[in-house]
């Protein structure tokens, strides 16, 4: 098994046999899992997504698969849920990454947009009990970028790049999928099971062609992909300890059986650097070192006013895996109905970055990038089923380092914009 | 306080708690109560309409034992007891099965039948009144209907039980007829469930009490068959009748029912059923 010592070594082998080092930063820097650094990469679920999340305590719909287990047992009857993030962009925007010639700094911009089914369920009564099914895409991007930058500073003494051309082809998904079951311990208190099948695919194709300013070029390519199984048990209690309050706990953990990496580097060098007409190098690592995930507990409390008002509440803490530290972030959400056909649902949450905050004169930090979110959602209900769109929206800035092996900071920004649909169905 | 600490103390406070309220303040305005949900107009006539086709069902396996006094009487029982039962808007029609098998049936929409046989076992007009308001609390609390989740369409054209009421097309025709085999499954081979079986014994006691019947009809009719061994033939369809026995003992006492000064009509009966 190759160890994450040597994959890193590996990377700044290939780090040191770039010869433009700019375009390397900017790989490498990018060379992370869909969001290694924040915990809350996806809000799923019809209602859930409305209240910011904070559904531990309520979850007594089929998204209580994904949140709580042991709030789906208080659903009435037999119900399926959908939603699709019908509409997502999200930019990662480094501020003066690149310097111009002419001292000017340009900003480097990562688009990530897609159309996502993130979440299916459902639940029925089965025995005593509750059983459920659902589907979660928990963390996904889709970029698909071709970017030209002109007049770019190198680190080659005297030599520029002129033309910069970049081309992005990033993909990596995260998929939840299992069954869940829910029995009532006490009218007032449930426990509940889910099983996930944790699949993750993803990978990042880099391609890279460079002008230099003495005549010579550089092409570099590269191509990351991983892939990882592992199985995601969430256990999860509810309980009722006054009319109109709801309590909720859960605790879990991805547990990885299986994990595979591949990184190829081909690049042909500028001739300056003894690279000859047919010379290419080529080198490729594999990996089977596991990913460590974090053990979570999420605790929830909700207020139940009337048949028209409810109030959510979510704290979710992470606790410190290998590099990353320890998180605890928060979700709030309020659901308020005009009609007894019409809902109102807002919410707002956190989203922690687990990385320490950047020290100065260090170099080869992970970026630190703390994101608050707001969600907003309507939902219009007939007898037996409920349409919602709703939008979710993120912003979060703070440090990031993408030119390795110096101590340059940049400003770094996160804007994320979804619009899902939401729709479900009691049978 | 720690986490591991609050944790520790939430997960004690779970599992030694009695307090329990009743989960019913989750309900959102959205969802209608299962009283709201099967009220309707259209929920009401689809229920009548399926009532009667496993009606006819129920009568090509048992035919119907033709003697009109016995069906006025029972119908004048039956109906009397309806009127505190809390579905006005439903008539209640009640037949005897000419067969010598002790039961009793009931289909949604107000159709009920009791067996030939199972009329010979009654001995005074409360046990019959027991047996009828077993019965009728089956059609009252919807059991059937919510078991097979028989309902009247939503507004989307696309759910179709509207169509399928009126039998528009074959598939709908098809999805009613199995309906209706669900339901006929129920009354002759699964039963009902156990907790809707006790519910039914429960509302039945209630109703004889509240129609000045002695409450220990069903009781006394149920601990008859058991003591005579003829609990075999009901037996499929019903849970354990010594459990039914010992469940409306409990409840009777908790609710402190008696059975005093309230009429068993025996006399009537045997006048009405031509004993002697």
């Amino acid at each position: 098994m190759i160890k994450k010592q040597e994959r890193r070594d590996f990377m700044k082998k290939l780090a040191g046999n770039s010869f433009i080092l700019i375009v390397i930063l900017l790989f490498l820097c990018t060379y992370s899992y869909a969001d290694e650094y924040h915990y809350v990469n996806s809000i799923v679920g019809e209602r859930a997504a409305g209240l910011g999340g904070a559904y531990t305590a309520v979850s007594d719909d089929p998204s209580g698969c994904y949140y709580n287990p042991a709030g789906i047992v208080f659903a009435p009857g037999r119900r399926l849920s959908i939603s699709v993030n019908a509409y997502n962009v999200s930019t990662k925007t480094y501020k003066d990454a690149l310097h111009k010639t002419t001292g000017e700094g340009e900003d480097w911009v990562l688009k990530s947009s897609q159309l996502l089914p993130n979440f299916f369920g459902v639940i029925q009564q089965l025995g005593p009990g509750k059983i459920g099914f659902s589907y979660a895409v928990t963390d996904s991007y889709l970029r698909d970028q071709e970017q030209v930058f002109y007049n770019i500073r190198s680190r080659i003494p005297g030599v520029s790049i002129e033309r910069y051309v970049l081309n992005i082809d990033d993909e990596d998904k995260v998929y939840n999928l299992g069954p869940s079951y829910a029995l009532k311990l006490r009218d007032n208190l449930s426990t509940g099971l889910t099983l996930y099948l944790h699949y993750r695919d993803g990978k990042i194709i880099r391609n890279h062609l460079l002008n230099l300013s003495n005549g010579e070029f550089d092409w570099e390519n590269y191509y990351l992909s991983w892939r990882e199984y592992g199985l995601r048990p969430i256990l999860g209690f509810m309980w009722e300890p006054f009319e109109k309050i709801s309590l909720g706990i859960t605790f879990s953990r991805t547990f990885l059986l299986d994990s595979k990496t591949r990184i190829q580097q081909t690049v042909r060098g500028p001739a300056s650097y003894g690279y000859g007409v047919n010379d290419v190098d080529f080198r490729v690592l594999e990996s089977s070192e596991k990913h460590k995930y974090p053990y979570v507990t999420t605790f929830g409390i909700a207020y139940f006013p009337s048949r028209f008002l409810l109030f959510s509440a979510d704290l979710s803490y992470n606790t410190r895996v290998e590099d990353r530290k320890a998180v605890l972030n928060g979700a709030m959400g309020i659901e308020y109905y005009l009609s007894p056909s019409l809902a109102l649902r807002a919410g707002g949450f956190t989203d922690m970055a687990n990385t320490p905050r950047l020290k100065s004169g260090v170099t080869n930090q992970p970026e630190h990038i703390d994101i608050y979110g707001g969600t907003l959602s309507i939902t219009y209900f007939t007898k037996n089923s409920s349409l919602t769109i709703g939008t979710v929206y993120s912003y979060g800035s703070g440090k990031a380092q993408v030119i390795p092996e110096t101590p340059a900071q940049q400003d770094a920004r996160i804007n994320s914009l979804t619009v899902y649909i939401g729709a479900g169905y009691s049978y | 306080m720690g986490l591991k600490r609050f944790i520790l103390i939430s997960l004690i406070l779970f599992l030694f708690t009695n307090i329990t309220y009743s989960s019913d303040f989750r309900r959102r305005a959205s969802q209608a109560s299962e009283e709201e949900i099967y009220k309707t107009e259209d929920d009401i006539k689809a229920e009548v309409i399926f009532g009667r086709s496993l009606s006819a069902r129920i009568l090509g396996r048992y035919p119907l034992y033709k003697d009109k006094d016995i069906t006025e009487y029972i119908n004048l029982i039956g109906k009397g007891l309806a009127q505190y039962a809390g579905r006005p808007e439903i008539e209640f029609h009640f037949g005897i099965l000419d067969t010598d098998t002790i039961n009793a049936f009931s289909a949604p929409g107000g159709y009920i039948f009791i067996t030939k046989g199972c009329l010979k076992e009654i001995e005074d007009e409360a046990e019959l009144a027991g047996v009828l308001a077993h019965e009728i609390a089956h059609i009252v609390e919807r059991h059937i209907v919510k078991e097979i989740n028989l309902r009247a369409p939503d507004e989307s054209p696309l759910t179709g039980f509207a169509s399928l009421i009126a039998g528009a097309t074959g598939t709908a025709e098809a999805v009613f007829t199995t309906f209706v085999d669900k339901a006929y499954e129920i009354l002759f081979e699964r039963g009902y469930k156990i907790e809707d079986e006790f519910s039914s014994d429960r509302f039945s006691v209630n109703l004889l009490k509240l129609s000045g019947y002695d409450p220990y009809g069903l009781i006394r009719f149920l601990k008859r068959l058991n003591e005579k061994g003829k609990v075999k033939e009901i037996k499929g369809t019903h849970p354990g009748i010594v459990e039914r026995i010992q469940g409306l003992k409990r409840f009777m006492e908790e609710n402190q029912i008696s059975g005093d000064d309230k009429k068993t009509r025996k006399e009537r009966f045997y006048e009405k059923t031509g004993r002697k």
